[in-house]
C-alpha cells in the first residue's frame, strides 16, 4: 500500500516557488484547449496576411493573377512583373522582419523580467542607425547592401558594449542594469547618430527614408542576404526557449533549478541581436511589434516561454503585414509600417501601462 | 525638426554679430581689387517679377551667390566671395570648385555669421514667389540676410538658353565681358548641339522618352520643367503622367510605372536606389539599355549644356522604337 504521504512527500524536496510566481502562474495559465487551438488559429491568420499583402497594392491585380503569377510565371505580363518585383519582396521582408521582431522582443522581455522592454531598449536599433550613419558618412558605403553589414554589425558592437556596460560592478549583468545601460547607451548613440546627419548632408538623405521603418524594399536581394541572421537568431531563441521560464522566476530560482544562467543569457543575447539587427537592416527601425506580440501571446496561452516564442514567430509577421497592407489601404501613396506600428503601438503600450494585469511575465 | 532648430540657431548668434563682422568685412574689402563695376550706378531688372528691381548707387563688387547662380555667372569672371545653397553635389555647381570657395553653408543652411564677414554688396540666388527672397529660406532668415546686403531674385522656369541668357545680362550688368570670343563660341557649340538633337529626333518622331527621378521608394516624372520644354521644342517626344496643377512634378508608384511606356529613359542624375529594384530592370528601356541622363538643376551655362545635349543626342541616335 502506498501512502498517500509518500507520493506527496518527492514534491517537497524541490525548492518550491515563492508564493507569488505560483500564485501568477495559476492566475495566468489558460486551458490546453486554448493552446491547442492557437497555433493553427495563427498560422491560418498568418495566411490571409500573406495573401492580402500580395493581393493589396497601388496597381490592382486580380487574388486570381497573383497565384497565376506565383504558379505559371510570364515575366512578360506586366502584372506579373509587379507581384514578383514589388510584391512577393516586400511579403518576404514582412514575414522574415515580423517573426525576428516578434521572437527578439519575447526573448528581451524574459531575459530582462521586464514586461515593457523592447528590442530598443538593448541599444540595437540605436546601434545599428549609427553604424548605417557613419558607413554612409565616413566610409561612403552606400546601397542596401552596405547598409545591411553595417546595421548587422552595429547592432553587435551595442549589445556588446551595453553587455559590457551592464556587467561592469558587483553583482554582474542583471536585468535591470542591463536595461538602463541599453537606455543609456541608445541615448548616447542616437545623439551620435543626429550629429553625424546634421553634419553630412549624405548621411542624412539615406537615414530619411531608412529610419521611418519601411517594407518598400528594393527587390529580394537584400532580404535573401539577410535571413541567414534572422535564421540564426530564430534558432538561439529555440535553443534559450528552456531556460526562459525559470529565468522568470529570478536569478536565484533559476540557479537553484538548474539553469546555466550565463549560457541561457548568451544564446537569448544572440538571438536578439542576430535578429534584431537583421530585421533592422531590412526596414529600418520598426518600434513597437517587439512589445506588443509577446504581450498578445503571452495573454493567450500563459507565461509559457516556449509557446511565446513560437506563437510570436507566427504572430509578428501577422501584425507587421496586417500593419503594411492597412498603410497601403488607408493612404494614397502608402505610408512606412514604421509609423503605423508606432500609431498601433502607442496606445497599446498606454494600456498595458495602466493595467499591470496583463503584463505579468 | 532637429535641422530647423540649428538653422534658427546660427540665425541667431549671426545677429548679434552683425556689427562686428561687417566690420571686419569691409576692412578686407578695401584691400580687394574693386574689378569690374566700380563707380557706375547699378541697375537689374530679373525676367519675369512684375516690378522688380534691383538699383544700387555703385555697380557691387563683393557678391555673394546661391550656387545656382554661382555657377552660371562663373563663364563670365564672376568670382562670388561667398556661396551657399543645394547643388554641392549635382551638376548644378558647373565648374565651381567648392573647396576654393568661401561656402556659407549648404543646402538650407546659411551662416549669417559667415554672410555677414564675406560683407557682400549684393546677394544673388533663385527667387521665391515675390522675389523678396531665396526661395528655400525661411522669413526670419530672409529678413536677417537681407539686412547684410540686398538680394537680386533670379526667377527659375525657363527653358536653359532663357535662364542663360538671363545671367549672362546680369553679368553684363555687373559689369563683367559678357559678349567675348570664348562665350561666343560656347553659345554657337550649345547650338549645334541643339541641332544636332533636332536632326535626330526629326529621323525618329516616334520615339518616346520618359523624364524620371526617383529617391528609390517614388517616382517623380516631369514632361514641364524648363529643360524638358526645351527638349520639347527640339522635337522629343516625352512621355508620362501628367504633374498635378500645382507641381512640375507627377508622383508615380514603382507598381505603376510600367503603365506609361517609353523607347528611352532619362535617369536623373540625383536618382538614388533603383538600380537593384526589379522592376527598374524590367522596363523596355532598360532592358534595351536605351538610357540617357538628365539633371533640371544643370548649371545654365552653354558649356554644360552642351556637354549634355550631345550625349543625349548620341543616346537617341543609337536608340530604336521598342513600344509597341
Amino acid at each position: 500500500m502506498t501512502s498517500p504521504r509518500a507520493s506527496r512527500h518527492p514534491a517537497a524536496t524541490h525548492p518550491t516557488p515563492p508564493a507569488d510566481a505560483t500564485q501568477q502562474l495559476e492566475v495566468v495559465s489558460r486551458p490546453p484547449v486554448i493552446r491547442a487551438i492557437a497555433p493553427p488559429a495563427l498560422g491560418a491568420l498568418t495566411v490571409v496576411a500573406v495573401m492580402a499583402s500580395l493581393v493589396v497594392g497601388d496597381r490592382s491585380i486580380s487574388p486570381g493573377t497573383v497565384v497565376d503569377a506565383l504558379l505559371s510565371t510570364d515575366m512578360s505580363v506586366i502584372d506579373h512583373q509587379v507581384v514578383w518585383g514589388s510584391r512577393v519582396p516586400r511579403t518576404v521582408a514582412g514575414v522574415a522582419v515580423g517573426a525576428a521582431i516578434a521572437v527578439a522582443g519575447a526573448l528581451v522581455q524574459a531575459l530582462t523580467r521586464n514586461p515593457l522592454a523592447d528590442p530598443g531598449i538593448l541599444g540595437v536599433n540605436a546601434g545599428a542607425a549609427v553604424a548605417v550613419a557613419a558607413g554612409v558618412s565616413l566610409l561612403g558605403i552606400g546601397g542596401m547592401q552596405g547598409q545591411l553589414w553595417c546595421a548587422v554589425i552595429g547592432a553587435f558592437i551595442a549589445t556588446v558594449a551595453v553587455l559590457a556596460i551592464g556587467a561592469a560592478g558587483r553583482g554582474g549583468a542583471d536585468p535591470i542594469r542591463l536595461t538602463l545601460a541599453g537606455v543609456a547607451f541608445a541615448a548616447v548613440m542616437t545623439g551620435l547618430t543626429t550629429a553625424i546627419t546634421l553634419l553630412d548632408v549624405r548621411a542624412f538623405d539615406a537615414m530619411r527614408t531608412w529610419s521611418a521603418g519601411s517594407l518598400a524594399v528594393r527587390g529580394i536581394g537584400p532580404t535573401l542576404q539577410a535571413l541567414p541572421f534572422v535564421a540564426i537568431g530564430l534558432l538561439a531563441a529555440a535553443a534559450a526557449a528552456r531556460y526562459l521560464s525559470s529565468i522568470a522566476l529570478g536569478d536565484d530560482l533559476a540557479t537553484t533549478l538548474g539553469v546555466p544562467l550565463l549560457r541561457a543569457r548568451l544564446l537569448g543575447i544572440l538571438g536578439i541581436t542576430t535578429a534584431c539587427g537583421a530585421a533592422t537592416a531590412i526596414a529600418g527601425p520598426i518600434g513597437f511589434v517587439g512589445l506588443m506580440v509577446p504581450h498578445i501571446i503571452r495573454w493567450i496561452v500563459g507565461p509559457h516561454q516556449g509557446w511565446i516564442l513560437g506563437l510570436s514567430a507566427l504572430a509578428g509577421p501577422c501584425l507587421i503585414l496586417g500593419a503594411d497592407v492597412l498603410a497601403r489601404v488607408a493612404t494614397p501613396g502608402g505610408m512606412p509600417v514604421g509609423v503605423v506600428t508606432a500609431f498601433l503601438g502607442a496606445p497599446v503600450l498606454i494600456a498595458m501601462v495602466r493595467t499591470r494585469a496583463v503584463s505579468g511575465l | 525638426m532637429q535641422r530647423r532648430r540649428f538653422l534658427t540657431l546660427s540665425s541667431l548668434s549671426g545677429l548679434s554679430v552683425l556689427g562686428l563682422a561687417a566690420c571686419s568685412g569691409s576692412e578686407s574689402a578695401s584691400e580687394q581689387d574693386p574689378g569690374p563695376g566700380g563707380e557706375q550706378a547699378f541697375s537689374f531688372t530679373p525676367a519675369n517679377y512684375d516690378g522688380v528691381t534691383i538699383s544700387l548707387d555703385q555697380a557691387p563688387v563683393r557678391i555673394v551667390a546661391d550656387i545656382y547662380s554661382a555657377a552660371a555667372l562663373q563663364p563670365y569672371g564672376i568670382e562670388p566671395v561667398g556661396v551657399f545653397g543645394f547643388g554641392a553635389t549635382g551638376s548644378g555647381k558647373g565648374d565651381l570648385d567648392l573647396d576654393a570657395l568661401n561656402v556659407l553653408g549648404l543646402e538650407g543652411e546659411l551662416s549669417l555669421e559667415k554672410l555677414a564677414a564675406a560683407a557682400p554688396d549684393l546677394i544673388i540666388g533663385v527667387g521665391n514667389q515675390e522675389g523678396t527672397g531665396w526661395t528655400w529660406w525661411e522669413d526670419e532668415v530672409r529678413d536677417q540676410a537681407t539686412e547684410v546686403a540686398p538680394f537680386l531674385p533670379i526667377r527659375m522656369g525657363g527653358t536653359p538658353p532663357e535662364m542663360i541668357q538671363e545671367y549672362r545680362a546680369l553679368a553684363q550688368a555687373l559689369g563683367a565681358d559678357s559678349d567675348g570670343s570664348e562665350i561666343a563660341t560656347a553659345e554657337e557649340d550649345f547650338n549645334a548641339a541643339r541641332e544636332r538633337l533636332r536632326t535626330v529626333t526629326g529621323q525618329k518622331p516616334d520615339l518616346t522618352v520618359l523624364a524620371f527621378n526617383t529617391t528609390g521608394d517614388v517616382i517623380y516624372t516631369s514632361t514641364t520643367l524648363g529643360v524638358l520644354n526645351m527638349l520639347a521644342e527640339d522635337g522629343v517626344a516625352l512621355v508620362g503622367p501628367e504633374a498635378p496643377e500645382e507641381s512640375s512634378w507627377a508622383e508615380v508608384s514603382w507598381e505603376s510605372i510600367a503603365d506609361y511606356p517609353a523607347d528611352v529613359i532619362l535617369q536623373a542624375e540625383t536618382s538614388v536606389g533603383y538600380e537593384e529594384n526589379p522592376l527598374w530592370l524590367s522596363l523596355p528601356a532598360v532592358e534595351a539599355d536605351q538610357i540617357g541622363t538628365w539633371d533640371d538643376k544643370r548649371a545654365y551655362t552653354y558649356v554644360a549644356q552642351t556637354a549634355w545635349l550631345n550625349e543625349l543626342a548620341a543616346v537617341l541616335e543609337d536608340s530604336e522604337r521598342i513600344i509597341p
